[in-house]
């Protein structure tokens, strides 16, 4: 089944064409990497997602349905939840209060008891911590909330922007470990990233985004072998003829 | 071998154990409070004082009124007094002789005739504090992209639009060359509103009616605000209030969020606005002026920016300051003044200084307490957040987390 898909999306931040007819699909149970430099409209796929842009053309379906008009808050009820850019916790809220407002849109209190406790096993950094300030946490630490947070919504397809930003070396292989463990218990994961070596093992297929053009799709091992993605983005020496 | 016979231990409630030092500041409150008019003269009234008394119960519920607006959801408001005009104008045109109907009509919440129209005062405290809520709504729909300080112009806008409204729907300004007629009475105030009376207890000069009813209904706004406070709502102002982006992303639905905040806290003005005109008898727009707006701001920072004991102590002692305090200290400095002959002295008027002196008690609070009086946690944390004692003593979690696991 097709959890994700845009048809011919475009958009505008005023005169700025930003996203220029990109079509992506995201199959149920899939991770869907999306790569490309500052600029390329990277994020503003993932607000277009969100509802925080709305497309001037095109349409973007969850699973059969156009969400392309809906307020955030429909989108997050829909079933997607998003690990926003920079992780954006509750910096002055402790660590079980903004796991409780990640449950927001739910309402079923026994079933949120259990799904935070089975946020503080797949973390039990959190765990320990649970009754601490956000703010005063490691950057690593607050990521691991930013995506315990997300999973609270008991989402079916999770959309994370830049997941490794900021992270040190050994924080950035645990989100990608925990990413692979959240897409086995049955999560869609459609992300954004600049780290295209660690991504790209990660995931099942690939698009690369330039000025926003999609220029490049396909599963994700021959996009880490594909010339453009090696010189752009993994950073291989460009032969100079 | 001796057995130890253990006494079966009476347990108090659960929420008193879990809340205890809130229970036993409001019980106390409460009881000085329902005690108060015997204190002071246990033989007859002193009408002055507790009038005076009644005028800092309405601070008080203003003051609540837009902690929820400034303090739980983190939107400055500064025309918040045109809420307050809003309560009580509209029930001052609903129950007064200000309108002499040439038709009659009579129902249980309403009737009119030749002598004014009547309507039931309480049908109508709520009714009017519902209208202010719409007003309320109003006022937040076009304001909902603005932020910060672009948001406070905007408030500060509407607070000097329904000031000049009401002075110019009155007699004697242009529009009544057009033919309007006077609806607000203007400058020259609404009067012959009518009050209210509850069984034998007709409400009218003596004062301690008015602070009874007053208390009641500062009781009831202090329960909705603290469980709004604990609400899903209130939770939502906060996200809101931290970061709206990450709030929009766990499905917070910021338009309501925003417009729920400027609602109710209307409401609760609105609820004053009905008592304070129905007590005065008359409204005029000088109660209602920019002075107001920034005095009820004063008291909700002093008190603790969403603390709700700490924003009825804020409206408590302002409202002390400006009724006692001020006029204690003249006569102080004019005696003083008169006994060491200094001119200076003997003329003095700190009742004139009252807003420099707010200012000063303002810049003294931002250096050496910021949190305010009685600070909320949230607040708390906020401003001190390596506080230790502040994470000892953490909100209770909504959720228990599966047994074992403590």
């Amino acid at each position: 089944m097709t959890m994700l898909q845009f048809n011919g999306v475009h958009t505008y931040y005023g005169p700025i064409h930003v996203l220029k007819g990109v079509n992506y699909r995201v199959e149920e149970g899939e991770i869907v990497c999306l790569l490309g430099a500052n600029g390329a409209g990277k994020t503003t796929t993932m607000k277009t997602i969100l509802g925080l842009v709305r497309p001037t053309e095109g349409t973007v379906v969850f699973k059969g349905q156009e969400i392309g008009k809906m307020t955030p808050s429909q989108v997050v009820k829909a079933g997607i939840a998003p690990v926003p850019e920079g992780r954006r916790v509750f910096s002055r809220m402790s660590v079980s209060e903004n796991l409780e407002l990640g449950a927001y849109v739910r309402s079923d209190h026994k079933a949120i008891a259990d799904d935070m406790s089975r946020v503080f096993d797949l973390f039990p950094r959190l765990k320990e911590r649970r009754k601490q300030l956000a703010g005063l946490m490691s950057g690593g630490e607050q990521q691991m909330l930013a995506i315990g947070r997300a999973m609270m919504a008991r989402p079916t397809l999770l959309i994370m922007d830049e997941p490794s930003m900021g992270l040190s070396p050994i924080f950035v292989e645990r989100v990608f470990d925990t990413v692979q463990s959240i897409n086995k218990q049955g999560v869609t994961i459609f992300m954004v990233e600049q780290n295209a070596n660690m991504a790209l093992t990660i995931a099942n297929r690939g698009y690369v985004l330039q000025n926003g053009e999609v220029v490049l799709e396909n599963d994700a091992a021959s996009l880490l072998q594909s010339e453009l993605v090696r010189k752009t983005y993994l950073g291989e020496a460009i032969e100079v003829s | 071998m001796a057995t130890i016979v253990r006494a079966p231990q009476y347990r108090l409630p659960a929420w008193f154990q879990n809340n205890r030092r809130l229970t036993i500041g409001w019980g106390t409150t409460l009881i000085i409070a329902l005690l108060f008019p015997l204190m002071l003269n246990p033989t007859g009234h002193i009408q002055d004082i507790t009038g005076d008394v009644v005028e800092g119960e309405i601070y008080a519920m203003l003051a609540l009124g837009l902690n929820v607006v400034v303090g739980f959801a983190g939107l400055l408001d500064l025309g918040y007094a045109a809420f307050f005009a809003i309560g009580a104008y509209s029930f001052g045109m609903l129950s007064s002789s200000h309108f002499l109907p040439s038709s009659s009509f009579s129902s249980p919440f309403i009737s009119w005739g030749p002598n004014g129209i009547h309507a039931n005062f309480w049908f109508f405290l709520l009714a009017c504090a519902m209208l202010a809520a719409l007003f309320g709504l109003i006022l937040g729909a076009p304001t909902l992209r603005l932020r910060g300080d672009y948001l406070a112009i905007v408030t500060l806008g509407f607070g000097e639009i329904v000031h000049k409204v009401v002075v110019n729907l009155g007699p004697g300004s242009t529009i009544n060359a057009f033919g309007w007629p006077d609806i607000t009475g203007g400058t020259n105030s609404l009067d012959g509103i009518f009050q209210p009376s509850f069984g034998p207890v007709q409400f009218s000069t003596d004062q301690v009616p008015w602070y009874y009813l007053g208390l009641g209904v500062l009781a009831v706004i202090i329960v909705i605000a603290y469980s709004l406070q604990n609400s899903r709502l209130g939770r939502a102002w906060v996200a809101m209030r931290e970061d709206e982006l990450a709030a929009a992303c766990m499905g917070i639905n910021l338009r309501n969020t925003k417009l729920l905040a400027f609602s109710m806290g209307a409401f609760f003005s609105g609820f004053a606005g009905v008592v304070q005109g129905s007590r005065l008898t008359l409204v005029d727009p000088s109660q209602f002026t920019f002075q107001i707006s920034i005095s009820i701001l004063v008291m909700v920072v002093l008190g603790g920016i969403g603390s709700v004991p700490g924003v009825v102590l804020g409206a408590g002692i302002i409202a002390l300051l400006q009724f006692y305090l001020l006029h204690q200290l003249n006569d102080w400095m004019h005696l003083a003044g008169t006994t060491a002959n200094i001119g200076l002295l003997q003329h003095i008027d700190l009742t004139q200084a009252q807003y420099l002196i707010f200012g000063i008690m303002l810049v003294i609070m931002m250096i050496f307490r910021r949190e305010g009086l009685i600070p909320s946690s949230q607040r708390r944390r906020e401003l001190r957040p390596a506080d230790e004692s502040v994470l000892a003593e953490e909100n209770q979690s909504l959720y228990t987390v599966r047994s074992g696991e403590a």
